[in-house]
């Protein structure tokens, strides 16, 4: 799914573990840095901090070259039933 | 990463104008202190007249402030605030792209803050409600007032919730999924927008 997917704000970005980093950009490397447990796009502009657009440029390159996985919620997994259920479930109890 | 740990990001958008209470409300339901994201646009308008080929460039940033509540089985609900006015509408697409529904915070003296937002949901069939922040104790027009400024049709609930309240914003999120839920399943279709009622 590397490169492919769709990128947004609250896509999650996770470093692989195998993932070395020593030819990378200061800001990559931080990314990379951030990511090692699940961190959104909108997480990682805020605290690198990156502009958005320029986050999810950098992302999409380090998902492209194998050092990271993203996972995303497409539009048709957003109006699933059973996601939508577990969400209010979890809601209620908070 | 298997499925059963693989992160699963969920979002709803918070729109209103500035001081309503969307950042208040993001924050007291988030697991993480809200942070903030910023985009930028920018526009660029060539004077095609001009030999010397000088541009213009309008630059529009927004910053939006977001907060996270962690679910169990690796769903996190994002919740974005954003602006509702049209000039901000441009990272209104990113936004509403696989959000579950919008949360529309309204002052209830400052309705016209949020006409670009709830005009772009209905145009996009994003399931959303309109929810009066009475942080103060005060609503200053009844609830069926509002609704007719804001030219909804009558299957969008309308509520008053308190922005400072975890609860409060827990049950407005709640009567947001459930219509969220009821489209998913397919007991509520799209209704055409009511065109009796003028702003």
């Amino acid at each position: 799914m590397a490169g492919a997917e769709y990128v947004g704000l609250e896509t999650q970005v996770v470093a692989r573990v195998h993932a070395t980093h020593t030819q990378l950009t200061p800001e990559l490397a931080s990314i990379l840095a951030l990511c090692t447990q699940p961190m959104s796009v909108a997480e990682i502009s805020a605290l690198v901090p990156l502009q958005f657009g320029v986050a999810r440029v950098l992302v999409n390159d380090l998902s492209a070259s194998g050092y990271v996985d993203v996972y995303s919620t497409d539009e048709a997994m957003s109006q699933d039933p059973e996601l939508i259920m577990r969400v209010i479930r979890g809601l209620r109890e908070l | 990463m298997n499925s059963d740990t693989r992160p699963v990001p969920v979002k709803i958008i918070i729109a209103g104008g500035f001081g309503v209470g969307k950042t208040t409300a993001v924050g007291a339901i988030s697991d993480i202190e809200p942070l903030t994201t910023e985009a930028v646009m920018t526009a660029e308008g060539i004077h095609v007249d001009d030999p010397g080929g000088r541009s213009t460039k309008t630059t529009t940033t927004v910053a939006m402030d977001f907060g996270c509540v962690t679910i169990d089985g690796g769903i996190k609900l994002y919740l974005f605030g954003t602006p509702g006015q049209s000039r901000f509408g441009f990272m209104w697409d990113d936004l509403a792209h696989g959000a579950l529904g919008a949360l529309v915070v309204v002052d209830s003296n400052r309705l016209d803050h949020c006409y670009a937002a709830i005009d772009y949901f209905e145009k996009r069939d994003l399931p959303f409600i309109v929810a009066v922040n009475t942080f103060n104790g005060v609503l200053s027009h009844p609830l069926p007032e509002i609704r007719w400024a804001l030219a909804i049709s009558d299957d969008v609930p309308v509520i008053t919730f308190d922005a400072r309240d975890i609860r409060s914003v827990r049950d407005a999120l709640v009567i947001l999924l459930d219509r969220a839920l009821d489209r998913a399943t397919g007991q509520v279709t799209a209704q055409p927008r009511s065109t009796t009622a003028m702003r």
